[in-house]
């Protein structure tokens, strides 16, 4: 089974050239355009790795982000989170708010993908679950 | 419910409006009487008393009062026009404005804010 | 003097009248009155004192019963010249409280009581009525007083028709001229300024016809002195008691008339005209009398026998063969009738549809006070109402035809409405008036009045049974109608006014004594008492209850849009506020909007639907107390005190409005570099991806081509998100270059549409314009005024919700300042975002993301500031409406 990714991006075009670029990798690519029950799919879903964009129309991806850290199923999920304000004080917020990987638009695609290929491995191998790989 | 603050005193102008203002309401009451005596008077017929007589006098006691009153809403009408500074205590010329109740004027571009906070809308 | 040429002048005279009115009410709409407002128009509009039953009726009176008919007069000239006591206090109460009919003024004085609005109104119509079929009486009596002086081939309306056109005609001109629209301040120059003209006609018809019969017919002033005293009326005695009684009860009706308290106090605009009029209405009362006695004696000595002495001032011209003279007196006795139906019946109509029509509604559709058009409504109200009671006074006509029971109904209706007195005086000399003394005492009073003076009036056997009017009902004697108490040798007429009156003014003292009154009451009470001391009133309503968008919609349904809104702006620039039109729900705002919508439909009604919105008044009889203790030290400060602090709390509301507007933008500012950041990464993000993807190369031509225009969509958008920037800071600089040219506002919204269309085009939208008054030429920058229009426009395709959208466009020319409002019926925009949707990124809260950067309005708000104008968010409208406002002719710029 090909893992599983979770791309929570509004802007169309941008979640577009994400899903091309995962999927010719071989990932299995979920998008959602909204942040409402984008913890619950996590949940669901039980993903490798979630990419989160900051700036949601409805929920800040701050906010989904601690959604998903509060809850003990997805607590330990890999999340990479995009954003396309460059100011550091965005950074710092990311990070605290358990962010594992941040990164500003716009981005290289190879740099990108290293990103997620980087976080997955590390989640494989430090999955408790049983079966997980 | 009066003014705390009352002027004993008044200087001449102020005094001779106050004094216009009693002979404006006395004005009606002495008309009356005028006009009442005629009852006093001896049946007609019964001696020199004749219908030319009534009317003329009626109608000089008319003339009269139209003539005084004229005079007087003259004196009254001034006094508007000098207003503001007339402290007397029925104010005749006072803020056109109604107590406690925000916009006067017809456009609505009066002055609002008087409440019993005492924060009134600027002078008259 | 052939009959159809009476009908023909008389033709002309009504329309004639009919220009007049129309004419004024022309000027008055653009606010050019001058001198229709002065001093003498409103002195000859009281002239509709004199009715017909004076006109004709005074010499008939006084070929009776002598001299007596002067009484009629002077009691008014007492009251006028006595002006000081009663007429200013109640014209400066009337004015304050934007008083709307004598029933509005007892209804509001004792706390805006509905109920006591309905007894003076039901009272009032019952006392009108005949006095309105009076009226119709003697025109049709003057028009059988020229068929008869007619060759009897010639043919001549029976006496019914006649009746009926004039009731028609009547009618119709009152609906037209007292019910255009529906005023602040329920005034209405055209038809004031129609009855100062009957007035001064009816004047110089009698003296004409005066002169004509002391110089004409009797040899000058020595001759007609004789005359009088051989007359048999020169034996008339002075009766003290009539006398006195007469002179009382005229003086009482003059104020208590509703037709006089309407033209006295209603429309009365200043102090100024009262003042003139305490001499000059006095002085054309007198002129009204002036010939009476000489005609009478005359027509008495000329006339034979049979004459009706009613009609002496018509037929004494008659029969001389005086036929222009004849027309004129003829003339002047049709002003007198027809301007008093006229005011009497606005008068009556404004009574019965502020304190009967309109509380029914609302009580019968308790929503209606925020929906539906209740300015139609009230005028519809009115116009039906107006029918109503020229309806009844013909029927009236009708049923009794012309019976000699009318032409004492002069006097009745009198000593009827004198009623009012005690409850009028009370209330503005008296605070410790009570409601339950009003109404105990009017009822009372006007039973009595009933049961001993007006069905009697019909005559024995008519109304009462000839038995119970000699033994009393149940055979009780001292219940007899015209003998209460054994008084059995009384004047009929005094025995009524002393015993009505006298029960009245006592059930109002003892109960008014004995009864506690609530807290509006007590206000109301203290308002109209102390009308000249200025002192400040406690407050009424409780401050915040009430949404200012929600008192908006409402008073534009009373008011008006144009009148409601400048109100609420005057308002929310006194507090302070420059960037809403909607100003704190204040308790002096309340009061101030309950005051004005008090003007269009009466305290009451007004009370009631503010309260609907404000909740229950909150004042209570503690409150009173403290706040008369807190205003005894607030008026120790000077009024200079007063006033400063008033400028202090405007600028102290001003200053916070800035500061919060620095602190938001200073928020927004720093926002704004993070925002532009994002703006232009988003699209260079895509650009980005796929310019990488595709110098990869092997992708199939279909991905190719269609990465390659998802590239080509977000440089476009890249380069508009540009443009608008670079657009926005050119115009904030100040130093755009305006083209400016004449061109037509039409054209312009048209291409603003056509502009439009491609956004949403799957919505169908419906626009609602006035494509007359958009023709306008305007000396302005089109594209960019255009540009403002595409903005408004695309907003409302892309934003509103509802299911049938609609966007509507008014446009107003007014002093020089062209007003365009865009308005949609969609959901609006909620309160808290309005104060910010001008400013640059903005977007509402829980705003989907748009397709736009947020610029829009701004770029909207530059550009009308560059054009010399101004835009704001209009609320209230029931959708997202925005106001433009620009002017008729800009200055300079390249043309």
């Amino acid at each position: 089974m090909a893992p599983h990714v979770l791309l929570i991006e509004d802007e169309p075009h941008i979640a577009e050239a994400i899903i091309f670029l995962l999927r010719r990798d071989g990932w299995q690519v979920t998008h959602l355009a909204l942040g409402a029950g984008a913890v619950d799919q996590a949940r669901i879903l039980a993903p490798v790795l979630v990419i989160l964009d900051q700036m949601l129309p409805d929920i800040s991806g701050l906010d989904i982000l601690t959604g998903l850290r509060a809850d003990p199923a997805t607590a330990h999920l890999p999340v990479l989170m995009l954003t396309a304000r460059g100011h550091p004080r965005d950074r710092e917020a990311a990070v605290r708010a358990g962010a594992d990987r941040f990164m500003a638009k716009p981005f290289a695609n190879a740099e990108m993908m290293a990103a997620v290929r980087a976080l997955c491995a590390r989640a494989i191998q430090t999955d408790p679950r049983p079966g997980a790989a | 419910m009066k003014r705390p603050r009352r002027v004993m005193f008044l200087a001449p102008r102020p005094y001779r409006r106050r004094r216009l203002r009693d002979a404006a309401r006395l004005l009606p009451v002495f008309g009356a009487f005028l006009l009442v005596i005629p009852a006093l008077w001896t049946a007609p017929g019964t001696g020199t008393r004749r219908l030319s007589g009534d009317v003329f006098y009626f109608f000089a006691v008319w003339v009269l009062l139209i003539g005084v009153a004229w005079a007087f809403a003259r004196g009254l009408s001034r006094q508007e026009d000098d207003g503001g500074a007339d402290e007397a205590e029925d104010g005749f010329p006072a803020d056109p404005r109604q107590p406690g109740r925000g916009i006067g004027g017809s456009t609505g571009g009066g002055s609002t804010g008087a409440g019993s906070g005492g924060i009134s809308g600027g002078g008259g | 003097m052939p009959f159809n040429l009476l009908v023909l002048v008389c033709l002309a005279y009504v329309i004639f009248l009919f220009t007049v009115a129309f004419w004024v009410e022309r000027r008055a709409r653009a606010g050019r009155l001058g001198w229709l407002r002065s001093p003498l128009v409103y002195t000859l509009s009281l002239s509709i004192y004199c009715t017909a039953w004076t006109f004709y009726g005074a010499v008939g009176y006084a070929a009776r019963s002598g001299l007596e008919f002067v009484t009629i007069y002077l009691g008014p000239t007492l009251v006028f010249v006595g002006w000081w006591w009663v007429l200013r206090k109640l014209v400066r109460i009337g004015r304050l409280h934007r008083v709307t009919s004598i029933a509005d003024l007892i209804s509001s004085r004792y706390g805006k009581s509905n109920a006591l609005g309905v007894i003076v109104t039901v009272m009032a119509v019952i006392a009108a009525t005949p006095y309105i079929a009076l009226q119709l009486q003697s025109v049709v009596l003057s028009f059988e007083a020229f068929a008869a002086a007619t060759p009897p081939d010639s043919p001549t309306p029976g006496a019914g028709s006649t009746a009926i056109w004039l009731t028609a005609g009547l009618a119709l001109f009152t609906i037209l001229f007292g019910t255009r629209n529906l005023d602040a301040q329920e005034q209405h120059h055209g038809i004031v300024t129609a009855i100062a003209v009957e007035a001064v006609v009816k004047l110089i018809a009698l003296l004409a016809v005066g002169i004509f019969v002391v110089w004409g017919l009797s040899g000058g002033l020595s001759g007609i002195v004789a005359r009088i005293d051989a007359s048999p009326i020169a034996r008339w005695s002075l009766d003290p008691g009539r006398w006195a009684g007469l002179i009382f009860l005229a003086g009482a009706a003059v104020i208590c008339l509703p037709r006089m308290f309407q033209v006295l106090v209603v429309e009365n605009g200043d102090d100024i005209q009262l003042a003139r009029a305490s001499w000059a209405f006095p002085a054309y009362l007198m002129l009204m009398s002036l010939f009476i006695v000489p005609i009478a004696v005359t027509g008495l000595e000329l006339m034979p026998a049979s004459a009706n002495p009613d009609m002496f001032v018509l037929t004494l011209p008659l029969a001389q063969d005086r036929g222009g003279l004849a027309m004129l007196a003829f003339l002047g006795g049709f002003s007198s009738a027809t301007s008093m139906v006229i005011v009497e019946a606005i008068a009556l109509a404004t009574m019965v549809s502020n304190h009967i029509v309109m509380p029914l509604w609302l009580r019968l559709r308790p929503a209606a006070g925020l929906s539906g058009d209740l300015r139609g409504l009230v005028l519809n109200a009115r116009r039906v109402s107006i029918g109503a009671v020229l309806a009844m006074g013909y029927g009236y006509y009708h049923v009794s035809g012309g019976s000699a029971a009318l032409a004492a109904i002069g006097l009745i209706a009198f000593v009827g409405v004198a009623q009012f007195l005690p409850a009028m005086l009370g209330g503005i000399f008296w605070r410790g008036a009570t409601r339950a003394g009003a109404a105990l005492g009017l009822v009372l009073g006007f039973g009595i009045w009933v049961y001993a003076l007006f069905l009697p009036s019909f005559g024995p056997d008519a109304v009462l049974s000839a038995q119970l009017m000699a033994e009393g009902p149940w055979g009780l004697s001292w219940l007899r109608p015209e003998a209460l108490f054994g008084t059995s040798d009384m004047d009929p007429l005094i025995h009524a006014l002393f015993w009505s009156l006298l029960a009245n003014a006592s059930a109002f003292f003892i109960t008014s004594v004995l009864t506690f009154p609530g807290p509006v009451e007590r206000l109301q009470g203290a308002a109209f008492v102390n009308v000249f001391d200025g002192q400040v009133g406690p407050q009424r309503w409780e401050g915040g209850a009430a949404e200012p968008e929600e008192l908006l919609t409402m008073a534009q349904r009373i008011l008006g849009d144009e009148d409601a809104q400048a109100l609420f702006e005057a308002a929310a620039r006194d507090q302070g506020k420059s960037r809403s039109i909607l100003p704190d729900p204040t308790p002096a705002f309340l009061a101030a909007l309950e005051e004005r919508m008090a003007g269009a439909v009466g305290a009451a009604t007004a009370h009631a639907m503010i309260s609907k919105l404000v909740g229950r008044q909150t004042v209570t009889v503690e409150d009173l107390m403290t706040v008369a203790h807190e205003t005894a030290q607030v008026l120790e400060y000077s009024a200079q005190l007063e006033a400063q602090r008033a400028e202090l709390a405007r600028s102290a509301t001003a200053l916070r409005e800035a500061n919060e507007k620095l602190t938001q933008i200073s928020v927004q500012k720093d926002a704004f570099l993070s925002q532009i950041s994002h703006e232009l990464r988003t699209p260079m993000t895509s650009i980005r991806a796929f310019s990488e993807i595709l110098s990869e190369g092997d992708l199939p031509p279909e991905m190719v081509a269609r990465n390659g225009q998802i590239i080509l969509d977000e440089a476009k958008r890249l380069t508009r998100l540009l443009d608008d920037l670079l657009d926005l800071s050119v115009l904030e600089s100040g130093k755009v270059q305006l083209s400016v040219s004449l061109s037509n506002l039409r054209e312009m919204i048209d291409r603003a549409i056509l502009a439009t269309e491609q956004v949403k085009p799957e919505k169908r939208f419906v626009f609602q314009r006035d494509l007359a008054s958009e023709n306008l030429f305007i000396r302005t920058d089109a594209d960019r005024l255009t540009q403002v229009f595409i903005n408004l426009i695309a907003n409302a395709r892309k934003y509103c919700d509802a299911e049938y959208p609609e966007i509507r466009i008014t446009v107003r020319l007014k002093a020089a300042r062209v007003r365009i409002d865009i308005a949609d019926n969609g959901s609006g925009i909620p309160k808290a975002g309005q104060g910010l949707i001008f400013e640059k990124f903005s977007r509402l809260p829980g705003e989907l993301r748009a397709k736009g950067a947020g610029l829009g309005l701004a770029i909207c708000r530059e550009i009308v500031a560059n054009l010399g104008g101004s835009i704001a968010y209009l609320p209230g409208q029931g959708g997202a409406a925005f106001r433009i406002i620009v002017p008729l002719r800009i200055e300079g710029g390249t043309a």
